[in-house]
């Protein structure tokens, strides 16, 4: 049994149900309705906003972006605006580790007065600060669109 | 074998079961009740299965859970919600006494190393944290747990 409900902060929660079997070894003999009712009263809050039972063999979405899901009745779908800031979120993560990497290189090749390292590395960071152009600037539609504007940054 | 048909016979407090079968036992032994159980310092009072988990050192529940909040095992849970990367809820069936209960939590993964913090600890229900190493949200393998305390 698995429940969805949508929270007041605007994020999506999945109730996933321990067998009924499981909970008769405390509770004694249920009947499929009152073990419903256990699952739904325990484990819903009284301030969710839209709960519903969904079959236990719908698939949901891939996890990969979790938190930008949203419910659409018994259904679950991606909020493309969140999924995008996630992942602009994880660039800039990664963004950020290489930055650092790249100005210690810069600070050395300063220090031996490497012209031509010192020119390298300004390119490469001023490419590494403009790696969240592309996201930024798009509309997605998809999760897929969200990918193929993400820089790769496994080349620096 | 003794066959005992009735137990804790001349106590105010007794418990009584038929058609019993214990090598051991004797007619005038109290099951241990769940007063008994919490009280937890007779030694005389047998223990039945449906008393074993009152004892102060018992734990109440567990449960393993996928990343994904679905059940695999579990003994006094209702539910695992999944409330986003590495987050969630464990929903407890039987309420605790109060929020003072022992939780040990942890996390199996067969690569690199997770964490799991607990939070929010009401009579029913504790929250969950999983991270990796840099304290970010994240999921691998399974989160494992087990609670103490009175019930």
């Amino acid at each position: 049994m698995r429940i969805l409900y949508t929270r007041l902060d605007g994020g999506l929660s999945v109730v996933n149900a321990a067998r009924k079997e499981d909970l008769e070894k405390v509770l004694g003999s249920l009947t499929d309705e009152a073990y419903k009712a256990h699952v739904r009263e325990r484990s819903v809050p009284v301030d969710a906003i839209d709960s519903i039972e969904i079959d236990d063999s719908y698939v949901l979405p891939e996890r990969e972006f979790r938190d930008a899901w949203k419910q659409n009745g018994n259904l679950v779908e991606h909020d493309f605006i969140k999924a995008k800031d996630i992942q602009l979120q994880r660039v800039r993560t990664e963004r950020d580790l290489l930055l650092v990497k790249y100005d210690g290189l810069q600070a050395r090749a300063n220090d031996i007065g490497d012209l031509v390292e010192q020119s390298r590395l300004q390119v490469v960071k001023a490419e590494l600060r403009s790696a969240t152009d592309s996201l930024k600037a798009l509309t997605p539609t998809s999760i897929q669109d969200i990918k193929n504007a993400t820089a790769d940054l496994k080349v620096y | 074998m003794a066959t005992i048909s009735s137990v804790g016979i001349g106590s105010t407090s007794q418990t009584t079961v038929g058609a019993l079968s214990v090598g051991s036992l004797a007619t005038g032994f109290i099951v241990a009740t769940q007063a008994i159980q919490e009280t937890g310092t007779s030694l005389t009072a047998p223990v039945v299965p449906g008393t074993q988990q009152f004892h102060a050192s018992s734990a109440k529940g567990w449960v393993v859970h996928n990343f994904a909040g679905t059940i695999i095992v579990s003994y006094n849970v209702t539910s695992i919600t999944d409330a986003g990367t590495g987050v969630g809820s464990v929903i407890i069936a039987t309420d605790f006494s109060t929020a003072n209960f022992v939780v040990c939590a942890t996390n199996k993964t067969d690569s690199g190393s997770y964490q799991v913090c607990v939070r929010a600890l009401a009579v029913g229900s504790f929250d969950f944290y999983t991270s990796n190493n840099s304290d970010a949200p994240a999921e691998s393998g399974n989160n494992l747990y087990s609670f103490f305390g009175d019930q």
